[in-house]
């Protein structure tokens, strides 16, 4: 009797003992996420030549409830997501404010949630075809999506009828340093100064015109078959030059390509290292470069060392050699000093003190957890 | 009396001397140029000569002391560590200037004066502008307009530049002997839309919506295929100068410069066999310096990226094709040729040789699979391949880029020809 009696006692303990255990274990594992609360809406974007695009974009809902519209205006691309290095989770809150359904995914990081594609269509021999890559949010509802987050640098676009959509504008950066203290990479030991972001992207305002009158899809404009893009941007406007660090420091450029034709980023004057593709370091650098190929949806990384000779004020041409170089542009009416020549930007040198130069045009948060408040006429958003 | 051999005598007695009138012998295993280091350039408008009959305006840059414009530019040859200048003057009613991705900060003389996006310019009918730039790496790189991009350079603005390595000499194309070469050949790839030209030549160029550009022909280095394979400074050719034609011996290290001119990107497929890719934009593949080419890989198709660079080298032996190349018997004791593939000495073709009467060939075939053997052809084939040598189409893989208006041969193409040792190299002309 006793000896059973003890046995159960060995054993509770033994149970005990192996859940402490396993919940230190897992304490070690534990997800730090970086969460965001995002919209997705319609709005008119001049471009470069003055014309007025209408575009779908993301951004943060200020009040981060996702209940409100404070007049937050989208930009496109959307807010750059930066991932402090301590946190391995990236997730995003996502209300649609448009009318047709949208999703999100990031080719390069681990979707957890939301990433199950829809299936639809079922025909005759009970195939299914996949019309959302991802988990869709319907209209006026919101939306979860996670990911495991890796130090790299990616893109986040729409997964739900990406030929239009993506096109749209709903896209965007990821990117996290292996270490706050500037180290992109583990593998890459060179830190950096500063650091400059380079958007590609195309916009064809046919199409954007077809989606907002209603037309896409109809016979007087069926499909995305005959895209072909008359904006060339970067950043997603006329960039102007991004300035980098002093002379002879290191400057980390993260390229990113959106649009559905390849890049061919080349610059004039000091030569770079190509470090990195696809958020994964090389095992040996492109080293001593001046130019690199960028195809659709590519992102690479770059690290760049200023000249010892270079004064403050010195601009580096940095220009697409695939020559997307027009904005739509009457060339009769382009004045040739005006940079409004397409995908065309300046590298400039800084000045002596660091300066803070994730120079992000469109106003999007660097650091994570920052929200610009609007708060003017906050709207209470109907939802389903 | 006249007899049918007698007939086919004549016949053939007439194809040869029609290819002597042609013929070159490419005595010089070195990419044909300019050396400086100082260069006195015109920007020029000319036409060039397609082989479908077309006449296109260009603009590109020309020796100044030359009467006429080139297409492309003159290939520049300069040492490694040259300071080297490039007086650029300007008959064209347009803005233009050059640039030099790869070779660092370039000063210009003036500067300030016409600032242009990207460098100084060179205002219409003004000039010259000196732009001064250090070689300090040596490569394969291309030079060309830095103004209206898009403009200039689909009407040609572009050339070669090429750095000779000072330490190991000539033959090498960067300093380390894994790079060294027996003959180099360049691949400047360009592409033009002849709508563009015309409306230029119409006095158009500010209307051109190049969302719309479409090209219709394809060079290399200058010309689109068949004239590819005509001599150098052909008399037939005035604007344009150069050719491309390989040829090579069996053992040959052949270097292959390869460099995107245009604005597109194209696959070049040497048939033949992989070549092994050493440097990229100038640069060796290297895992250290010092170790010369060691990140090297095989590549049987060059990806020709804009304003990018490839050398790389090609050799072939016969080795892997499981016969004897040049016709051995089996059994036979004889001595191997230079460079012959030991282990196929003497197997035969594995299969049977069809009947010439049931052949159509073209002209490059010389009557017999055997390298440096002739064979019975029938009366209009062949003529084009005097050494019997074997023959390789080399060629833009963007198969649409092989035509010139559609019209297929031509574009992006040429032929590479293998001449068995010990025989002087000879080409003949299409």
């Amino acid at each position: 009797m006793n000896g059973k009696k003890n046995f159960k006692t060995a054993m509770t303990m033994f149970a005990l003992v192996t859940v402490v255990f396993s919940m230190r274990i897992s304490t070690s594992f534990a997800a730090v996420t970086h969460t965001l609360y995002w919209a997705a809406r319609e709005f008119q974007q001049t471009m470069p030549d003055g014309e007025i695009v209408t575009m779908w974009g993301v951004v943060q809902d200020s009040n981060r409830n996702l209940k409100d519209y404070c007049g937050e205006i989208p930009t496109v691309p959307g807010p750059l997501i930066n991932i402090p290095s301590y946190k391995n989770r990236l997730r995003i809150f996502l209300r649609n404010d448009l009318d047709v359904p949208v999703s999100l995914m990031i080719p390069g990081l681990k979707q957890t949630s939301g990433k199950n594609p829809r299936r639809d269509d079922l025909d005759s021999t009970g195939r299914m075809r996949v019309t959302s890559f991802r988990e869709e949010t319907q209209p006026h509802t919101v939306g979860k999506y996670e990911w495991n987050a890796r130090p790299g640098s990616f893109i986040y676009h729409s997964a739900s009828n990406p030929a239009v959509q993506v096109q749209m504008g709903l896209y965007g950066g990821v990117k996290q340093d292996y270490r706050d203290t500037r180290q992109a990479y583990k593998e890459v030991t060179t830190r950096h100064i500063s650091e400059q972001i380079l958007f590609f992207s195309e916009v064809d305002p046919d199409l954007h015109a077809a989606v907002a009158d209603g037309s896409y899809g109809t016979s007087a404009y069926p499909s995305t078959l005959h895209y072909n893009p008359k904006y060339f941007l970067i950043n997603g406007g006329n960039a102007s030059p991004l300035i980098v660090g002093p002379r002879r420091s290191t400057v980390l450029v993260r390229l990113f390509n959106t649009g559905l034709q390849s890049r061919v980023p080349t610059l004039l004057g000091p030569n770079w290292d190509v470090i990195a593709e696809d958020g994964y370091a090389y095992n040996y650098p492109k080293k001593d470069q001046y130019s690199t190929l960028l195809t659709a949806m590519k992102t690479k990384d770059i690290l760049l060392t200023i000249p010892a000779s270079a004064k403050r004020g010195d601009r580096y041409p940095l220009f697409d050699r695939k020559l997307g170089l027009i904005n739509n542009v009457n060339v009769d009416l382009m004045n040739i000093n005006d940079p409004e020549s397409g995908m065309l930007t300046y590298l400039e040198v800084g000045g002596r003190r660091p300066e803070n130069s994730s120079f992000w045009p469109w106003g999007a948060p660097k650091t994570p957890g920052s929200y610009k408040t609007h708060q003017r006429r906050c709207e209470k958003v109907k939802l389903k | 009396m006249i007899t049918k051999s007698k007939i086919l005598d004549f016949q053939k007695s007439v194809v040869i001397a029609i290819g002597f009138m042609f013929f070159t012998i490419n005595s010089h295993a070195a990419i044909e140029g300019i050396t400086g280091p100082v260069f006195d350039l015109s920007a020029r408008a000319d036409h060039l000569s397609t082989p479908d009959g077309g006449s296109v305006l260009f603009w590109s840059y020309a020796e100044t002391t030359k009467s006429t414009g080139q297409y492309p530019g003159p290939t520049l040859i300069v040492n490694e560590g040259d300071v080297v200048t490039v007086n650029l003057s300007n008959d064209l009613n347009v803005p233009v200037s050059v640039i030099f991705p790869g070779q660092g900060l370039v000063t210009t003389a003036p500067a300030g004066i016409n600032p242009g996006l990207l460098t100084e310019e060179v205002p219409p009918g003004g000039g010259p502008v000196a732009y001064t730039f250090t070689a300090a790496n040596p490569g394969t790189y291309t030079y060309h307009s830095g103004t209206r991009m898009e403009l200039e350079l689909e009407m040609g603005l572009v050339g070669a530049l090429i750095v000779r390595p000072t330490i190991m000499g000539v033959d090498h194309a960067y300093n380390h002997a894994d790079t060294q070469f027996d003959r180099e050949i360049l691949f400047l790839l360009t592409e033009m839309d002849p709508g563009i030209h015309l409306q230029v030549e119409s006095g158009d160029m500010d209307l051109v919506d190049f969302t719309q550009r479409f090209p219709n022909y394809w060079f290399i280095n200058g010309r689109a295929a068949p004239d590819t394979m005509r001599p150098v400074n052909d008399a037939l050719l005035p604007k344009q100068p150069y050719n491309c034609m390989p040829i090579m011996h069996p053992g040959d290290r052949m270097l292959l410069r390869i460099a995107g001119g245009g604005s597109d990107l194209h696959p070049f497929h040497h048939h033949g066999n992989h070549s092994r890719v050493i440097a990229r934009n100038g640069r060796m593949l290297s895992s250290s310096p010092g170790a010369g080419a060691d990140m090297a890989n095989n590549e049987f198709t060059i990806q020709s990226v804009p304003g990018q660079t490839v050398d790389s080298i090609f050799e072939w032996t016969g080795e892997g094709l499981g016969w004897d190349i040049y016709g051995h018997p089996t059994n036979d004791p004889g001595t191997l040729l230079p460079f012959e593939y030991a282990a196929d000495h003497g197997k035969p073709i594995p299969t049977l040789e069809p009947d010439a009467k049931d052949l159509v060939i073209g002209p490059f075939y010389s009557g017999s699979p055997y390298l440096g053997s002739s064979g019975p052809l029938k009366p209009g084939d062949g003529g084009f391949n005097l050494n019997n040598g074997i023959v390789f189409m080399w060629h833009s893989h963007n198969e649409r880029e092989m035509v010139n208006r559609g019209i297929f041969p031509g574009g992006m193409m040429t032929m590479l020809i293998i001449e068995k040792h010990p025989d002087p190299l000879v080409v003949i002309n299409p």
